[in-house]
């Protein structure tokens, strides 16, 4: 809970600073995702440096950033005004799910194969005053490069409540289900739906089954989900209202998800949305914007994909693997159909609200398109890695677990879809 | 309440009752069509060489380009939707056809109709499940759906996922009040409490060998898992034809997870001079000093697990 603490205060200070207009949950929804970059990253530097974390490291890192978290949270304590709410029902239903998930990770240790071999294995090793490259004395270093898979801030925080002597890590991912709750929430009374139905569709993400599962796993599928659909919702709110703010918020919500995960594509979406609308609108000039931060954030994923070389050496570099042959489309669509079944209920209701709803089509495009480029990146990726992994179709449960972003913006643009019935 | 009110409420709930109907029947159809055409060769791909998927891409793109154009275009007739429309009901009629052309072949014998006509009807159950789930998406827009229908659907989804979700919450308890060794005991079984010995008799600075990643050791051959478990010890991959290096320890197993549950086989399966045998109980998470060498074929080590000490 500790370093869910911090990084709230560390992010929420900087949002206020920063001049962010939300209501108060919102504000600490979206601090927390802020501060839990900004933690991990100022983590990262000493790890980048080949500086081990100690206790005399990480307590002046952590202190100086939640001291002035404080002192902003204080200053600005009038511009976070809390307006009694209404406790409806399906409020009690999302507390219910959340107090359901924070249970869980107080009972239970991480224990998931890959969450212990890695991100878990990876922070205890940070813990412990240690680096990578040195921590396993005789091991050949390209048997190392398995701990470079993904960059390792997630592991950074796990290891900062170590450190402060705290066991309850999976708590980051409790918050990150929280997070991604509000955010959605607010996202939705952003495009004015009414209550009713943005708390309902908040809570139909909550309920869903994948969603819950990674909040009580150390797994990076859920803060990756987390950082990719709030930097679509801002992407969103950009298009609309045409705030830098949001768009600031954009960008740093992608840079987040390939800090998370860097090999997936998805972090474009938000910024190929915001082209397109661009470009619909004629601000031909502000489509440069667009592709600048798609520029940064290539190379901020060059560096991530790099880093192992840069820790081990030539050594840790990946060779290159033989060359498959392309699958056939329809075996890849079978894979990801079957792969994805635990969406399929999301997708019914999503294909028969668009087949019968056709009127609403051109008012929700950017959901729209949102979702289909995604599938698209999908099937095209599921090619690239049939070509380069022969096993490509003995791991369904990742590419479910890769996509569950995917249920927050079928639950948005159906949630839209309501507001418009109930309108007309 | 009015009398005309009264007559809405009568006509209302049947509507809504075959909207369901309609609704369901759409899910069902679509989604078994789809899974169908996916697994399987039907008539389009035999004759024609293409996929039918791609057949429902192609038609599915076409008819809902068009449909959003006639959205917009409200005061001109779409003359090309109409006819996708028309298109689809012929060939939901025709295979409708064919599907009863099947129950002819179940009052004959089998084969009775690819004998006689070459085609087999069940390559064509596919093509009518798609169209056909098509066609009732044409008649529910036909109709203005009532709000309660689609707020009925998303409870539904609700429900269903609410129930998995709960059972995932549920499937995963442990005892609260445990310590973390005593949690992870109750997740890992056996194998845990295996590597808990092994933690007690093994010095830090020892290496540790273990079998190879394979059934059915498949969680004490793997040694990302074992090294995150016994770190800070070095894990090496032990095979038959290698020298283990002196002071260090050896697995001895015979499976904690193959590819069947009852699949048993002991590592290492050749003689090895070494200075003693630790043979476990896992239950009391104790061991035993048994003498060297280690035999594989000794019947004290069958089924067991334990250390060898080179």
């Amino acid at each position: 809970m500790i370093t869910v603490l911090f990084c709230v205060i560390v992010g929420s200070g900087l949002l206020l600073k920063l001049g962010i207009e939300k209501k108060p949950l919102e504000i600490f929804a979206l601090g927390y995702l802020f501060g839990f970059l900004i933690t991990t990253l100022s983590l990262f530097i000493p790890i980048f440096l080949h500086i081990p974390l100690t206790t005399q490291i990480v307590l002046p890192i952590i202190g100086i950033e939640s001291l002035l978290g404080v002192m902003i949270l204080i200053k600005k304590r009038k511009s976070i005004l809390f307006n009694k709410e209404t406790i409806t029902v399906i409020g009690i239903g999302i507390i219910g799910l959340i107090l359901l998930s924070i249970l869980v990770n107080m009972a239970r240790p991480i224990f998931q194969w890959d969450a212990m071999t890695l991100y878990e294995f990876r922070s205890k090793i940070f813990a412990s005053g240690k680096l990578i490259p040195t921590a396993f004395g005789k091991t050949n270093t390209s048997d190392l490069s398995y701990y470079y898979g993904y960059p390792p801030l997630l592991s950074l925080a796990h290891a900062a409540t170590y450190i402060f002597g705290f066991q309850d890590s999976l708590m980051l991912y409790s918050a990150f289900y929280i997070s991604l709750i509000v955010l959605f929430y607010y996202g939705l009374k952003e495009k004015k739906v009414r209550s009713t139905i943005a708390s309902f569709s908040a809570l139909l993400v909550a309920a869903s089954p994948i969603f819950f599962e990674y909040s009580i796993s150390a797994y990076t599928n859920l803060p990756y989900a987390v950082f990719i659909v709030t930097s679509i919702l801002f992407a969103l709110a950009y298009i609309r209202y045409q705030k830098k703010l949001d768009l600031f918020i954009t960008f740093i919500m992608a840079f987040g998800s390939i800090c998370i995960r860097q090999m997936e594509p998805f972090f474009l979406l938000p910024f190929i949305l915001i082209i397109i609308h661009d470009i619909e609108m004629r601000k031909i000039n502000k489509v440069t914007i667009s592709f600048l931060c798609i520029v940064l954030l290539f190379l901020v994923r060059f560096g991530w994909e790099h880093y192992v070389e840069w820790d081990l050496g030539r050594m840790g570099a990946s060779g290159t693997s033989s060359v498959l042959p392309f699958p056939k489309l329809a075996d890849v669509i079978s894979y990801l159909i079957t792969s994805l079944k635990q969406y399929h209920i999301y997708f019914a209701l999503f294909f028969f609200v668009l087949f019968v709803f056709t009127k609403y089509i051109t008012r929700q495009k950017y959901i729209l398109f949102t979702i289909l480029i995604a599938i698209i990146m999908l099937i095209a990726g599921t090619f690239l890695l049939a070509r380069n992994f022969a096993p490509w179709r003995e791991i369904p449960d990742s590419v479910s677990r890769m996509m569950m972003f995917l249920i927050p913006l079928i639950v948005y643009y159906f949630a839209n879809i309501l507001e418009f019935n109930q309108n007309k | 309440m009015g009398e005309n009110t009264e007559r809405k409420m009568i006509l209302f709930i049947p509507q809504i009752v075959l909207q369901g109907v309609y609704f369901c029947l759409f899910l069902g159809l679509f989604f078994n069509g789809a899974v169908f055409a996916l697994k399987n060769k039907d008539l389009i791909s035999h004759y024609f060489h293409i996929d039918s998927i791609y057949l429902l891409f192609l038609f599915l793109s076409v008819g809902l380009f068009f449909q959003v154009v006639e959205e917009r275009n409200k005061h001109k007739s779409n003359v090309f939707d109409s006819f996708i429309a028309f298109i689809n009901k012929i060939f939901t009629i025709i295979l409708i056809v064919f599907f009863f052309i099947l129950s002819i072949e179940l009052i004959n014998y089998p084969n009775f109709i690819y004998s006689t006509v070459h085609i087999i009807p069940l390559n064509l159950i596919q093509l009518f499940l798609l169209f056909t789930s098509v066609a009732i998406v044409y008649k529910l827009k036909s109709n203005s759906i009532p709000t309660l229908i689609i707020w009925l659907a998303v409870l539904g989804v609700f429900f269903v996922s609410l129930r998995s979700t709960l059972a995932i919450a549920v499937q995963t308890t442990v005892p609260f009040s445990a310590s973390y060794d005593g949690k992870m005991e109750y997740l890992w079984g056996d194998f845990y409490r295996y590597l808990e010995v092994v933690r007690k008799i093994v010095p830090d600075n020892a290496p540790i060998g273990i079998p190879p990643q394979k059934s059915p050791w498949l969680k004490e051959g793997n040694a990302l898992l074992v090294r995150s478990m016994l770190y800070p010890h070095h894990i090496y991959s032990f095979t038959d034809n290698i020298n283990a290096p002196s002071d260090s320890y050896i697995f001895f197993s015979s499976g904690f997870m193959g590819r069947t549950d009852n699949e048993r086989l002991l590592f290492p399966q050749k003689q090895i001079k070494c200075k003693k045998i630790f043979l476990f109980d896992l239950k009391n998470k104790s061991y035993s000093i048994k003498q060297c060498p280690y035999i594989p074929t000794n019947l004290e080590i069958q089924n067991q697990f334990g250390l060898i000490q080179i």
